[in-house]
C-alpha cells in the first residue's frame, strides 16, 4: 500500500469539505484513521500492494462517493504458463499495446507476451467505463490476481477477500456497501466470495462461466473431441507436464486453427474421415452446445442458396470452436499444470475431465437434430447417423477416450473456488445472447437454481438473483461481402462477454446504478428500474423478461 | 350495491398504459394474453414462399376462412377470433423469428398448425416453457406428441411411426401386395427415421433401402434412387415422403420403363400439390396412399360440403390439405369453446387433452389425453378419375410404439348442420 502524505490528506479533507457543502452525505474526518482512503483521492493513491504475495489492487474513489465500492475481478489472462508467442500478432493476436501484458523473450518461443499482475477497475479493463462509474459516484476497485495469471481463480479470490477485508477496516472512508464484480473467469471468485464472505453487499456477474473450473472446460473437451474424431485432426487434448506440455498445447491448437481455416477457405472441404468439414464443426457445436451464430455469423442471413441460413450457422460455429479451441489448449494445459502442482502429480495424466462414458448421440437434443438434420445430410445419406455412430462406437473405452486421473480431479476442486448458484446477497448477472465461451444458459441455471432454493429478498420476497440479457439485433448483423457494415451492426449481445458489441460499456453504466439502488432504495425500486431499462430503446437489452437462452448441457 | 374495488398497483400501471381494459367499465378484465372482452388472437408460421410452400401455402388461408366463417356467426363465446399467419419459408432460423414476432409483438393467445419438424423443432420448447399452448403441429414427427416433454403440444397428423406400421399391416393383408418385392424410399430426416421405426415395430422388411434429401429433391430429384429400385426389381415402392417426391418417382420409372406398384405417404401424394409442381396430376393413377380424412371429391360426406362451402367462400382451393386446415380449426375452436367465457391459456391445455370427445371429419378418434392426436388411416387408392377410394378393409388404429395395428371401432359422429364450435 502507498503512504498517505500529508498532501493527500489535505485534497482529502477539501474532498471531505466539497461533499459536505453540497449537502451530501459525508462525515466530518474527526477521528478517521491513518491511511484512510478518502473520496477524491486522487489517481491511484488509494492503490497498492496487498502483500504476502497476493499481488496489486487498484481502488479509486470519486469526490462524490456514493457509498459502494465496486471490486472487479477481471477474466483470463495468458500468464507465466502460457506465454503467447509474438509471431501469432499476423494472425491478429496482438497485446503490444495492452497494459496487462509485458513483452517476455521465452527460449524456445522467442518473443512473447505474458500477462503481468496489472488490476483492472471494470469490464475489458476499460479506464473509460471506470471513470464513468466513479462520474456516477461509484468507488472502483480491483485486483490484480498475482504475477502467474492464468486460471488465477484461488488467486483472485485470496487477493479479493484480502482487498475487502481491508476496506471493510476502515481503508475507505464512507465506505457503505461492497459490490464485487466478476467477469468471465472472475465470476468464480466474486461469485465464491459472494456465498463466503459476509462483507460481502452483492455480485455484479457478466458473462458468468459454470459454477467449476471442470464445467468450463468439459464442453471445450468435448467440443475439440468431436472436431478429433470426425474431422480426423490428430489432437492430443490433454498434456504433459512443462515445456513439452505447452508444446503439445500449441501443436493441438495450430491444428483445430488449421482444420477451421480449411473450412473457410472451401465450404466443401472434405475430411480425412469422408465427412464435411463444415458438417464436423456444425456437429461439434451443436453436441457442445455453443450459441448457433457468432460474432461475424449471424445464422440468419443467407445469400440466397437453400439451407444456407444453416451454411451461415456453420460458419458461425467454425467462428465458436476456434475459441473453444483456445480454453481446450492453452488454458487447459494452465490448468492442468496448476492441477499438477496442487496435488503433487509431477507426471502422469492431469486430465480433470472424462468422458468415457459421455454419450455424444444424447448430448445431441432432438431439437438440434431435427432442425439440422436435413443440412446435415446433404454430406451423405443417414450421414447423421454415421457420426453419432462414430463417435459413440468408443463409449466406454478408456484407452480411446479421456478418463480424468481421480487424483486430478480431487485437486482441480481443492485448488479452484467455486460456487453453489445460491444468491446470498442480490446478485445481477448479465448474459450475452451470442457468447461462443460463457454462454447466456449459465446465467438462466444460475437464477433458476437460486429460485428454486427459496433465495429471496427479505422485504418483498422478489428473488436475489436476477438476470439481464444483451439481445443481440433480431434482424441479424451478417452482411454479407461488407464487412465494415457487418460491424456496424454488432449492436449488442455478441461476442465474448458482448466483446464484439458496440453497447456493452454503455449497458454496464445503466445496469450497475440501477443495481445499486437495491442495496439503497431497496428490491421493488431496482426491479422496476431493470424494467424500464429492458423496454429501453437504444440499450440493447433483452425487452422480453421471458426469455431465457439456450439450456447449457454441463 | 356493487363496490369498486381499489385497483392495485399494478392494475394502475396497466390502464395508464392503456392496455386490456375495456372502456365499457362492467365487463370483466381479461388477463390471459391474447384474450380480450372481445377477441382471441391466434397464429401460426407456415411456408407461404419459398421451396416448401407448394401445397402448403394455402394452409392459413384456409384456417382464416374458417374462422373468418365462424366470426361471421358470432365467433366463439362472443370473441372474435383473429389469425395472423407468418411466413417463415421453411427456414428454421426464419421459424424462430416469426414465432417471437407472434409472441412478443402480437402477442397471440396459441399457436396452432405451425408445419414442419426442422422448423417447428426451433421453437417447441419454447412455446412449452411460456405455457403457449402449442395445436395441431403439422408434422408426424413423433417427438411433438411426447407429453412428458411437451405438455402444451399436440400433433396435427398421426405420427410417422404410426403410419409406417399400418402400412406394414396393409401390406401384410393385402394378398395382392404381401409377395411383391418390396423397396423403401425414404427422407432423409426425422420423417425417414421415424418410418424406419414404425416399419421395423410392424415386421416389414425391405428388399432395397434408398434416402433422399429434402433439400436437393428441387435439384436432383430421386432419379438415381428410382434407377437403383429399377435394376433391383423392386415390385412395390413404398415412398415415405412429400408429394415432390413421389411425383419424381413416377415419373422417373415412367421414363425407365419400370412400373412397379406405389404406395405412398399421406403426405407425399396430394393432387394440388403436383398441380403447383407442374407435375401431371395423372401420375397419381394406382397409387396407394394413407388418409384418415374424407377425400374432397366425397359430396355425400357431410363434413365435406360443409367444408367445402366454407373454403368456397373465401377462395380457397379445396384440397386434402386445406381440409385438414379446416378441419384442425374446428377442432381448436370446439376446445375454445369449452374453455367457457374465461379463456386461459391453461383452460385451452385442459379442454385440449378431452379433445376426443370434439367432433372432427376424421374417420379416427383423436386422442387429447395422451397427445397423440389422430391415431390411424384407412388405405385409398387413386383410381382413373384420380379420386382416392378406401381400399382398406376399415380404418387401422395404432400407437407410436409397440402397440397392436387394429381396425378401429370408432364411430365418426354424424356431421353437425354447421361448423360452429
Amino acid at each position: 500500500m502507498r503512504r498517505i502524505t500529508t498532501r493527500n490528506r489535505i485534497l482529502g479533507a477539501l474532498a471531505a469539505l466539497s461533499l459536505a457543502a453540497a449537502g451530501s452525505l459525508a462525515p466530518a474526518n474527526a477521528g478517521v484513521k491513518e491511511g484512510t482512503c478518502w473520496p477524491g483521492e486522487v489517481q491511484d493513491q488509494c492503490s497498492g500492494d496487498l502483500g504476502n504475495g497476493l499481488g496489486l489492487y487498484a481502488l479509486r474513489l470519486p469526490i462524490n462517493f456514493n457509498g459502494t465500492v465496486i471490486v472487479f475481478f477481471h477474466g483470463i489472462r495468458f500468464g507465466r504458463n502460457t506465454p503467447v508467442p509474438q509471431s501469432l500478432k499476423a494472425a491478429g493476436i496482438d497485446y503490444s499495446n495492452n497494459p496487462a501484458y509485458n513483452s517476455v523473450t521465452v527460449p524456445g518461443l522467442g518473443a512473447t507476451w505474458i500477462a503481468n499482475g496489472k488490476p483492472d477497475l471494470a469490464s475489458g479493463g476499460s479506464e473509460a467505463l471506470a471513470a464513468a462509474l466513479m462520474a456516477k459516484g461509484f468507488g472502483v476497485a480491483g485486483v490484480g490476481g498475482g504475477d502467474t495469471q492464468g486460471w488465477a481463480v484461488q488467486e483472485e479470490y485470496n487477493a479479493g477477500k484480502a482487498l475487502i477485508d481491508k476496506m471493510r477496516t476502515g481503508f475507505v472512508y464512507g465506505l457503505k456497501r461492497v459490490m464485487v464484480w466478476g467477469e468471465s473467469m472472475g465470476t468464480l471468485p466474486a461469485l465464491a466470495l459472494e456465498e463466503t464472505v459476509p462483507r460481502v453487499s452483492a455480485a455484479y456477474v457478466e458473462c458468468a462461466v459454470p459454477p467449476t473450473t471442470t464445467q468450463a472446460f468439459q464442453q471445450a473437451l468435448d467440443a475439440l473431441y468431436v472436431v478429433k474424431v470426425l474431422g480426423g485432426v490428430d489432437l492430443k487434448l490433454t498434456y504433459d507436464a512443462g515445456p513439452a506440455g505447452l508444446m503439445q498445447a500449441y501443436g493441438d491448437l495450430n491444428k483445430v486453427l488449421g482444420f477451421l481455416g480449411g473450412i473457410k477457405a472451401n465450404a466443401n472441404a472434405v475430411t480425412p474421415t469422408k465427412l464435411l468439414a463444415r458438417n464436423v464443426v456444425l456437429m461439434a457445436g451443436l453436441i457442445a452446445g455453443l450459441p448457433e451464430a457468432s460474432a461475424s455469423y449471424d445464422g440468419i442471413t443467407t445469400g440466397g442458396p437453400l439451407l444456407a441460413s444453416q451454411l451461415n450457422t456453420s460458419a458461425a460455429m467454425a467462428e465458436n470452436i476456434g475459441q473453444a479451441a483456445v480454453l481446450a489448449t492453452l488454458l487447459r494445459f494452465d490448468v492442468e499444470s496448476r492441477i499438477r502442482v496442487a496435488g503433487g502429480l509431477a507426471t502422469g495424466s492431469a486430465n480433470f475431465t472424462d468422458n468415457v462414458n459421455t454419450s455424444y448421440t444424447d448430448l445431441l437434443t432432438d431439437e438440434q437434430r431435427a432442425q439440422y438434420e436435413t443440412f446435415l445430410n446433404l454430406g451423405g445419406t443417414d450421414v447423421v447417423d454415421q457420426m453419432l455412430g462414430a463417435l459413440d462406437a468408443s463409449k466406454g473405452n478408456a484407452a480411446l477416450r479421456y478418463p480424468a486421473n481421480p487424483a486430478a480431479v480431487d485437486a482441480a476442486k481443492k485448488a479452484f473456488p467455486s460456487y453453489s448458484g445460491v444468491a446470498r446477497v442480490p446478485t445481477m448477472l448479465v448474459g450475452y445472447e451470442v457468447d461462443p465461451v460463457t454462454q447466456a444458459g449459465w446465467v438462466q441455471r444460475y437464477v433458476d437454481k437460486s429460485a428454486a432454493a427459496g433465495a429471496v429478498s427479505k422485504r418483498h420476497k422478489l428473488p436475489l438473483a436476477v438476470a439481464m440479457y444483451a439481445a443481440a439485433p433480431s434482424d441479424g448483423w451478417t452482411v454479407l461481402g461488407d464487412p465494415a457494415a457487418t460491424a456496424a451492426k454488432r449492436t449488442s449481445g455478441i461476442g465474448h462477454c458482448g466483446g464484439s458489441s458496440l453497447l456493452t460499456g454503455a449497458q454496464h453504466l445503466a445496469l450497475i446504478p440501477a443495481f445499486n439502488s437495491w442495496l439503497y432504495a431497496g428490491d421493488q425500486t431496482a426491479a422496476g428500474e431493470f424494467a424500464a431499462l429492458r423496454s429501453a430503446t437504444g440499450l440493447g437489452f433483452q425487452s422480453d423478461p421471458e426469455w431465457v437462452p439456450a439450456e447449457v448441457k454441463y | 350495491m356493487r363496490f369498486i374495488r381499489p385497483l392495485t398497483a399494478l392494475g394502475s400501471l396497466a390502464l395508464l398504459a392503456g392496455t386490456a381494459t375495456p372502456a365499457s367499465g362492467m365487463v370483466r378484465v381479461p388477463t390471459e394474453t391474447g384474450v380480450t372482452a372481445t377477441t382471441i388472437t391466434l397464429g401460426t408460421h407456415l411456408p407461404l414462399t419459398g421451396p416448401a410452400s407448394p401445397g402448403y401455402k394455402d394452409v392459413g388461408a384456409a384456417i382464416k376462412a374458417y374462422f373468418d366463417y365462424v366470426n361471421a356467426k358470432g365467433g366463439i363465446n362472443h370473441r372474435k377470433v383473429n389469425f395472423i399467419v407468418k411466413d417463415d419459408k421453411y427456414d428454421p432460423a426464419q421459424t424462430k423469428r416469426v414465432v417471437s414476432s407472434l409472441i412478443l409483438q402480437d402477442k397471440v393467445f396459441a399457436i396452432m398448425s405451425g408445419l414442419g419438424t426442422a422448423t417447428h423443432s426451433t421453437v417447441v420448447k419454447d412455446l412449452n416453457r411460456r405455457g403457449i399452448p402449442d395445436l395441431m403441429v403439422l408434422s408426424g414427427y413423433s417427438g411433438f406428441a411426447n407429453a412428458h416433454k411437451y405438455p402444451d403440444t399436440w400433433p396435427g397428423f398421426p405420427s410417422y411411426i404410426a403410419e409406417a406400421k399400418i402400412m406394414s399391416k396393409f401390406i401384410a393383408d393385402t394378398d395382392s401386395l404381401k409377395s411383391l418385392k418390396a423397396c423403401l424410399l425414404y427422407q432423409d430426416d426425422d420423417f425417414g427415421r421415424d418410418a424406419a421405426k414404425g416399419f421395423a415395430i410392424g415386421g416389414m422388411s425391405f428388399a432395397a433401402k434408398a434416402g433422399y434429401n429434402a433439400a436437393l429433391l428441387a435439384s436432383s430429384g430421386v432419379k438415381a434412387q428410382i434407377a437403383g429400385f429399377a435394376a433391383q426389381k423392386c415390385e412395390l415402392v413404398v415412398v415415405f415422403g412429400v408429394t415432390a417426391a413421389t411425383a419424381s418417382a413416377i415419373g422417373t420409372a415412367k421414363a425407365l420403363g419400370f412400373s412397379p406398384t406405389w404406395l405412398a405417404s399421406a403426405v407425399g401424394a396430394d393432387k394440388k400439390t403436383l398441380d403447383d409442381l407442374n407435375v401431371p396430376k395423372a401420375l397419381l393413377t394406382g397409387v396407394y396412399s394413407p388418409n384418415f380424412l374424407p377425400v374432397a371429391e366425397d359430396a355425400s360426406d357431410g363434413y365435406i360440403a360443409l367444408i367445402t362451402k366454407i373454403l368456397g367462400a373465401a377462395n380457397v382451393p379445396v384440397t386434402s390439405y386445406t381440409i385438414g386446415a379446416v378441419n384442425d380449426a374446428y377442432l381448436v375452436a370446439q376446445a375454445i369453446k369449452a374453455v367457457g367465457k374465461k379463456l386461459t391459456r391453461k383452460g385451452l391445455i385442459a379442454a385440449m387433452a378431452k379433445a376426443a370427445n370434439f367432433k372432427t371429419a376424421a374417420f379416427v378418434p383423436f386422442k387429447g389425453a395422451t397427445h397423440q392426436g389422430y391415431s390411424g388411416y384407412y388405405i385409398g387408392r387413386y383410381g382413373a378419375d384420380l379420386v382416392q377410394k378406401r381400399v382398406s378393409a376399415g380404418v387401422y388404429e395404432t400407437d407410436s410404439g409397440s402397440g397392436p395395428v387394429q381396425l378401429s371401432t370408432f364411430n365418426r359422429p354424424a356431421a353437425p348442420a354447421n361448423l360452429l364450435p
